[in-house]
């Protein structure tokens, strides 16, 4: 009991200082603002059109319109905290100030953690979960599964974004050079996920489609929810609902595949 | 102590910065755009005719109606498609084979006291009036129900427009109402110490 109470103040103290590194005065408010205000402008093209219906692919469709741009801004402050949080304390060396505390390095570096993702993550989908009870109650208690997959997958594809670059700081030891990478990767990624698609419905194959979602399982999720022919095209590869969790499961595996890399280097190889 | 009010002084302000883009939201005026074209009609005594809008509409985009009648009539917002009206009056009509009831105010009163969960909205008018009706759900079809209760015939005429909002205003303004004082009042601590350390360090520099 003494020894967890004697880990846990330097732990917070660590945690403070990262909470105060990465969200000074007015980052949190900035961010929070903008998801407010992008999640309502995003989402009024959905309830102008003939999509908002009380069906499951309706729900899906909604969950996506809404996190457009809040999703992006999500991704882009955890690319900030990652690449100038970490990052810069790395650069500077001001992380052996942290490696004098009496904490292993793996609790230094979920402190940072917690602070960089989490705050964040919570932030996003308290205001998404908010604004979707408060835009269409109805469709979110009739069908909470494909909003639920919806917000699962696309979680997992940032967090994926997130381990690449946080596996990019420690290795460069510059969050400048990181979030570089962070940002091309980010962009490369959604135009390969196109060449993909048209790939899949001119070829008449789908295993680009397949690989592209491990990476990023919304696309399974939104080929199952959406069937339909996109541009006059039908799609070649109609997913299960067994195939969808699959693939939500193996992203997240590769995930925590990922930070664990990443805990093992920053606990035992990380020299500075 | 000093983290916990810090803490709790970012919650506030946090929760001022949503109030605020809420307002924002809020504060973006709505589109209209007439939907359809102007419908005359002549109402018998105790009769209702029914006027089925085939759009869906939600918290973001509700219709505004324009009416003009020379007497009084009643007119009902019903969150449903006029099929389901007539069918139900005609599995129900005291005398089978008389269809000429199926019009009259009876029928229509029998009806809605069956179905007074869908009924979004009811008022009686007289003259020219405006009302707006933006739903809090999301509504597939919707009807307007016209009753002239009156000993007389009533000629009316009415017009719809399609209302287009961001956000629902109503509801999102009496959010920030609660959330903006709120943020204000754990933000207080915060920033009042916050004030007093930056006076402070600073009359140290000049000492």
């Amino acid at each position: 009991m003494r020894r967890s109470t004697h880990k846990g103040k330097p732990f917070l103290e660590i945690f403070s200082l990262a909470l105060q590194e990465d969200y000074r005065f007015p980052i949190l408010e900035i961010f929070a603002f903008l998801y407010s205000l992008g999640t309502f402008i995003y989402a009024y093209p959905f309830f102008q059109g003939y999509a908002a219906t009380l069906s499951e692919q309706s729900a899906y469709s909604m969950a996506t319109t809404l996190m457009g741009l809040p999703l992006n801004i999500f991704i882009i402050l955890m690319f900030k905290n990652i690449a100038y949080g970490i990052g810069s304390d790395l650069e500077k060396a001001t992380i052996q100030t942290l490696f004098s505390y009496p904490l292993k390095r793996h609790l230094i570096l979920t402190a940072k953690l917690l602070s960089a993702i989490l705050v964040a993550l919570l932030v996003f989908l308290g205001t998404q979960v908010s604004a979707l009870y408060l835009l269409a109650p109805e469709i979110v208690s009739s069908y909470p599964v494909p909003v639920f997959l919806a917000y699962l997958a696309n979680v997992g594809y940032a967090l994926f974004l997130t381990a690449i670059l946080l596996l990019l700081t420690l290795k460069t030891r510059r969050g400048g050079l990181a979030v570089v990478f962070g940002l091309i990767m980010y962009f490369a990624i959604a135009v390969i996920q196109g060449i993909a698609s048209v790939i899949e419905y001119l070829g008449h194959i789908d295993w680009p489609s397949r690989v592209m979602s491990i990476i990023n399982p919304a696309t399974v999720v939104g080929k199952y929810y959406t069937s339909g022919p996109v541009m006059g095209l039908s799609s070649q590869w109609v997913p299960t609902f067994n195939e969808v969790l699959l693939y939500v499961f193996g992203c997240y595996v590769i995930v925590a595949i990922l930070f664990a890399f990443c805990y093992r280097y920053f606990s035992r190889r990380l020299s500075l | 102590m000093n983290r916990l009010v810090t803490l709790i002084g970012r919650i506030g302000t946090v929760l001022m910065a949503v109030g605020l883009a809420l307002v924002l939201v809020s504060l973006i005026p709505t589109g209209q755009e007439t939907y359809g074209s102007s419908y005359s009609q002549v109402l018998a005594a105790s009769h209702f005719s029914l006027a089925e809008q085939f759009i869906s509409l939600s918290s973001q985009r509700g219709i505004h109606v324009k009416i003009q009648t020379d007497n009084e009539l009643r007119i009902y917002v019903y969150a449903n498609h006029s099929m389901s009206i007539m069918s139900w009056i005609s599995e129900h009509l005291p005398d089978p084979n008389n269809y000429s009831q199926q019009d009259e105010t009876f029928m229509l009163d029998a009806f809605l006291g069956n179905h007074t969960q869908l009924v979004e909205s009811e008022r009686n008018v007289v003259g020219i009036v405006e009302f707006d009706y933006i739903p809090s759900r999301l509504i597939d079809d919707v009807t307007l129900i016209f009753a002239n209760y009156g000993g007389s015939s009533t000629e009316y005429q009415h017009w719809i427009s399609i209302i287009r909002t961001v956000g629902p205003g109503q509801k999102l303004q009496t959010i920030a109402e609660v959330v903006m004082p709120l943020g204000l009042v754990l933000a207080a601590p915060w920033v009042i110490s916050a004030t007093r350390r930056k006076r402070s360090s600073t009359t140290k520099k000049e000492v």
